[in-house]
């Protein structure tokens, strides 16, 4: 139980000041959980399955999973 | 912009421009909306076209050429290269002008366009697409199409609305960095790929000219490989080994997917095309002269549905089939040399290389060279054999 609590915690975020606005983690999130404006990205906490694809392949690691 | 259209096209790149002037040549009533404010910016491109494939989309205009490329050579980081005998006329092009050009000719052929307008979800009834919700500079509208056509690029959520799987292995996806390098010297007609495991694993880097200080400087790797170094800093390196004075004048990011075109292109009411149906070529990642080729099959097939009065996901389907029958074999054989170079270690890519450079390639068609290839490389007929199975007739 406190495991899960600990593991649905942990969010991916978003470093503005990196990001591209390229769209590349919006085409390879299997559940469809980023958002992209042109110039802002936003992660749904709720769909999101924390599978990490999105983090392990941007092409300027301007995602991290948190804490 | 009005509240019925016959066609909404979604996205303004190459495919959707050349989709949307197409139908509006049909005398279809298209709408052509556009996210960004401005159509082609920012690019995200190493902006390299052939001359061939281009011409039935628009005339060749130097407004938009920045370098003519006749040769290409294939480097590894040991220093080894060959020039590969070009198969046609390359332009390195300026893709601000060259899109901006596609979009004024769906404009001039009647297609009401609007950029700073996204598509936010699909219209459905009984399954069938009926129409598209949009945000136009800020306000909703509901617009009701027969057809809509998601052209929105890699980043594509229009074709999952619908309910087509567009979501990509990771072994499949390329994600990519480029710089658009000055204060260079590079050779105006010569593009340069480069290849290594250390260099761009699962992928490859180029120097694409686009004069003779200036250049499109890229890389892409595989996504399965981008976790410890980002593609980003492999081109840092790259870029600090080739062109360590070099002065950044631009950055691009990005990521295609390299699986070949999606099965599955049509729903109900719905056609995907270009970057959105995975079109780019699976092995360079090329998608600018596929994605308006596939925009004309599918404005072909929807000019027929139409017709018909049909819009069904089986009245559509005669686009995939078009598709299909073009590049089906080509691109699975395509497919398969990426995942046969992937799989080389950087001392046979080497080897490759030098043997190459030994032949007078310029006298020589495909099946001849992959010939004397195999001649000198036995161990590559094993994998040779792949490529045979996907029914690629090299000898052609
Ligand atoms: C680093 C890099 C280098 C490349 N180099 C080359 C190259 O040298 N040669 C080549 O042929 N190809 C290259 N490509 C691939 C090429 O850029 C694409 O294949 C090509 O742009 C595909 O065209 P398209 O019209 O399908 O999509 P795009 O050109 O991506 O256009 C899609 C458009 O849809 C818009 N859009 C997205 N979502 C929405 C929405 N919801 N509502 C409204 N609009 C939306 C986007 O803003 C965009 O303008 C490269 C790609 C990358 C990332
Ligand atoms: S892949 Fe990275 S750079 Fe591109 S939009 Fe996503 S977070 Fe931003
Ligand atoms: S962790 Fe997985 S599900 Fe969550 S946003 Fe990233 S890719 Fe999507």
């Amino acid at each position: 139980m406190f495991l899960r609590q600990q593991v649905q915690e942990r969010q991916v975020v978003v470093d503005h000041n990196l990001c591209f606005f390229c769209g590349a983690c919006v085409a390879i999130c299997p559940p469809d959980s980023i958002f992209l404006d042109n110039t802002h990205l936003s992660i749904d906490d709720k769909t999101c399955t924390r599978c990490e694809r999105c983090v392990r392949m941007c092409p300027v690691h301007a995602l991290s999973m948190e804490p | 912009m009005l509240s019925h259209y016959d066609a909404v096209v979604v996205g303004a790149g190459p495919a959707g421009s050349v989709a949307a002037r197409k139908l509006a040549q049909h005398g279809l009533n298209v709408l052509l909306i556009e996210k960004r404010q401005e159509i082609g910016v920012p690019v995200r491109c190493a902006e390299a076209i052939g001359d061939e494939p281009t011409r039935p989309y628009i005339d060749i205009d130097p407004r938009w050429i920045n370098a003519t490329i006749t040769r290409y050579a294939i480097c590894n980081s040991a220093g080894d290269h060959v020039n590969v005998p070009p198969a046609g006329l390359t332009y390195v092009v300026d893709r601000k002008v060259f899109d901006w050009e596609l979009a004024h000719l769906a404009s001039k052929a009647g297609a009401h366009i609007r950029t700073r307008t996204s598509a936010t979800n699909l219209i459905r009834e009984n399954g069938q697409v009926t129409g598209v919700r949009i945000t136009s500079m800020g306000k909703e509208y509901a617009i009701q199409c027969r057809l809509v056509i998601a052209a929105d690029g890699t980043e594509s959520q229009v074709a999952r609305w619908g309910g087509l799987n567009t979501v990509p292995p990771m072994a499949d996806f390329y994600v990519g960095f480029q710089y658009l390098l000055g204060g260079i010297r590079v050779d105006p007609t010569r593009c340069e790929y480069h290849v290594g495991t250390a260099l761009a694993p699962g992928g490859y880097a180029w120097v694409f000219p686009k004069g003779d200080d200036t250049a499109n400087v890229g890389l892409v790797i595989s996504a399965n490989h981008a976790a410890e170094v980002s593609a980003q800093t492999y081109l840092d390196r790259f870029v600090a080994r080739l062109f360590p004075k070099a002065n950044i004048l631009g950055a691009v990011a990005g990521g295609i997917p390299a699986t070949g075109a999606l099965k599955k292109m049509v729903a109900d009411g719905l056609m995907v095309v270009g970057d959105a149906a995975h079109q780019a070529d699976p092995l360079t990642a090329g998608g600018i002269n596929l994605g308006m080729i596939g925009a004309d099959m599918a404005a072909q097939a929807a000019e027929k549905a139409f017709d018909a009065g049909d819009l069904s996901a089986q009245a559509l389907s005669e686009y995939e089939k078009l598709w299909r029958d073009r590049f089906g074999v080509q691109h699975r054989a395509l497919y398969q040399i990426r995942k046969i170079i992937a799989s080389m270690d950087d001392a046979l890519f080497g080897k490759l290389i030098r043997t190459a450079a030994q032949l007078p390639l310029q006298d020589m068609g495909l099946g001849e060279i992959l010939l004397a290839v195999l001649r000198h490389h036995p161990q590559l007929l094993l994998e040779s054999r792949k490529l045979i199975t996907t029914g690629l007739v090299i000898m052609k």
